[in-house]
């Protein structure tokens, strides 16, 4: 009586173990979208000096140096991409107080200044090249200490992506 | 004058005997018993229509793209032009596609299903979003999911969006290729 009754458990198992097996044979299709890649687009700038690396001479209180092309170049792409240019000078912590950099779109001093992003809205687009000109100065008060210091170090140009 | 030996004294039947009438007996049986089909018989075709088995099936309708960026409103961007196209953060890519879904059958319901996976580079999933809506057809049916009876067969309007988070900083994200061919439409007969 055991034995059947095992039997009888096990063929249930076995019967409902088909049943759902089958419930999953469903008419079912497949379908890829299209073949199509989209990429992302890229914000990358070079910077160059056309006329040269400027060889700007030593600083005196109360002057500046001689005015210098830098040429801005966006080499990414972006179908809405829209940039602005920005520009800074690494001055030591000693002559901050007393050395102006400056670029501006333009002529220098009479042109549109472009300081850390230009313009607010942007209107640079991928591929273009925007060239500024920009200049360093040294305040007529600037201390002796700073006779013979190293005023500035290094200019760094900034590429920002605009939303506005 | 001869003496004679009376044969005619009764005998009882031999065993060999005995088989031999059952053997005879039941063929005899037997040959009738095969004689009572060719009885009357009769049929009649049922006349009713052929039955046909119903259809499910999905395939790619037309499709239409449009950018709507960070700065400016949406442009339609031709299907030539789409390999040319480079998102950069901030933009939505929107694909209007048509599905040309194919259900028949009197009981017949299917679950619609997109599956978007593989199409966004596990390293670049930080950035990138891939969302998908049918519209007006069906009934949603979980997350990227929809449920379609036989009425909504035919046309359905699907819409699949690519959004470049415009959160995204420095350069992360930049010249990443999504494979839209890695998405999958699945439509699967519902069990219940």
């Amino acid at each position: 009586m055991r034995t059947m009754r095992t039997g009888a458990v096990i063929g249930v198992a076995l019967a409902l173990v088909a049943g759902a097996t089958s419930a999953q044979a469903l008419w079912s299709a497949t379908l890829a979208g299209p073949a199509v890649p989209v990429r992302s687009g890229d914000l990358a700038i070079t910077a160059s000096w056309p006329n040269g690396a400027p060889t700007w001479g030593p600083l005196l209180p109360g002057t500046a140096t001689a005015d210098q092309i830098l040429r801005v170049s966006s080499t990414g792409a972006g179908t809405t991409l829209r940039w602005a240019v920005g520009a800074a000078a690494t001055i030591p912590a000693a002559a901050q107080p007393h050395v102006t950099f400056a670029a501006w779109i333009g002529a220098c001093g009479t042109g549109t200044p472009v300081g850390q992003g230009w313009p607010a809205a942007g209107s640079f687009t991928a591929g273009q090249t925007v060239d500024l000109c920009v200049r360093a100065s040294l305040a007529a008060g600037a201390p002796q200490t700073l006779s013979g210091a190293p005023l500035i170090q290094g200019v760094t140009v900034t590429a920002t992506q605009r939303s506005s | 004058m001869i003496a004679t030996t009376d044969d005619t004294t009764a005998r009882r039947p031999s065993s060999r005997t005995k088989g031999i009438l059952a053997i005879a007996a039941g063929t005899a049986l037997l040959i009738g018993g095969t004689g009572t089909f060719a009885y009357w018989s009769t049929q009649q075709a049922l006349t009713a229509d052929d039955i046909v088995s119903g259809d499910l099936d999905l395939a790619l309708g037309d499709g239409e793209w449009s950018l709507d960026g960070a700065i400016g409103g949406a442009t339609v961007i031709p299907a030539a032009n789409i390999g040319a196209v480079r998102i950069v953060p901030g933009d939505v890519l929107t694909l209007q596609q048509d599905l040309d879904v194919t259900l028949v059958g009197d009981t017949i319901e299917a679950i619609l299903t997109i599956d978007t996976t593989d199409v966004i580079p596990a390293s670049q999933a930080a950035y990138f979003d891939v969302a998908f809506t049918s519209g007006a057809i069906g009934t949603p049916d979980g997350t990227n999911a929809f449920r379609l009876d036989e009425d909504d067969a035919g046309t359905v309007p699907a819409t699949l969006t690519i959004t470049f988070d415009a959160a995204t900083a420095a350069r992360d994200g930049v010249n990443t290729t999504l494979d839209l061919s890695a998405l999958d439409f699945t439509l699967t007969q519902a069990a219940s």
